[in-house]
């Protein structure tokens, strides 16, 4: 079958799947934290909105 | 032959992912196609390992794990975030690019927005510990870094010979086994008892709560 599945990325890696499902959980984690920490940023204040 | 009309199947949706202005890829849910360019190199190449990993942020927008809209930056920075061990960076982070990424096995290219990455990623952890020791993030990171690659017989002479940030309130242990001047032995020492002692006067004017916090049980780290 032509192209790769996702899974084949961990066998390229030489790794788990388990390891690179915890990249996968980093990285998502991180871009989160990175993405929330610009949106604050574009607000020009960095704090919790008013509940 | 009849050719019955189909309703469009979102299992069939792709992402072009591109790289340096070259198209690099094409993702689907299921299934993902290298350039040929990058096809041809080998398995662990850093530009092949940075496109698959770009992949997986398309797959993960497709099947709606991720928010979108996809983003060539987007599935960069997450491709850098999950190639990037936090701990190996800080270990060669002083290294020069070329160095990094070649430990890092990422592109030279993608270094300089590692390091922009990396920066929040290694100061987080240390945050409240930082806090307490009044150190930069640079120096916490540097000592953790500096003690896991000592075996545990130095570690804990490093620690013990290291002069507290702040008026002790117990005596100095007596010099065991180094004369003054020469070089610190390389193995485990004795910790001394502790022993009650005089509270220094300026120690007494704060209650025993604030008296708690100012004496650490243990010697401080990351403090040179």
């Amino acid at each position: 079958m032509l192209g790769y599945s996702y899974a084949e990325i961990s066998a390229q890696e030489g790794a788990t799947l388990t390891s690179t499902n915890k990249q996968i959980a980093r990285a998502k984690r991180l871009l989160r934290q990175i993405e929330d920490r610009e949106n604050a940023g574009e607000g020009g204040e960095d704090h919790a909105p008013d509940a | 032959m009849k050719i019955t009309p189909r309703t469009p199947n979102p299992a069939m949706d792709t992402i072009t992912l591109s790289y340096q202005d070259n198209t690099v890829a094409l993702a689907a849910p299921e299934r993902f196609w290298l350039a040929a360019r990058i096809e041809a190199l080998p398995d662990g190449h850093p530009t092949k390992r940075l496109v698959a990993f770009m992949a997986l942020y398309a797959r993960d927008v497709l099947a709606g794990d991720l928010p979108g809209p996809y983003t060539d930056q987007r599935a960069l920075t997450f491709a850098r975030l999950a190639l990037v061990d936090p701990t190996r960076y800080a270990a060669h982070r002083h290294r020069t690019d070329a160095e990094l990424a070649a430990a890092l096995q990422l592109p030279v290219t993608a270094i300089p927005a590692v390091r922009r990455d990396q920066q929040p990623v290694t100061a987080a952890p240390a945050g409240a510990r930082r806090a307490a020791n009044h150190t930069t993030p640079a120096a916490t990171t540097d000592a953790r870094a500096a003690r896991r690659s000592k075996p545990r017989a130095t570690r804990d002479v490093t620690v013990s010979e290291r002069s507290p940030p702040y008026p002790s309130t117990t005596p100095a242990p007596p010099p065991s086994h180094s004369t003054p001047g020469s070089p610190a032995q390389p193995q485990r020492t004795r910790r001394p008892q502790r022993q009650p002692s005089k509270v220094p006067a300026t120690m007494a004017l704060a209650g025993p709560r604030v008296r708690a916090f100012l004496t650490p049980s243990r010697p401080l780290s990351g403090i040179t």
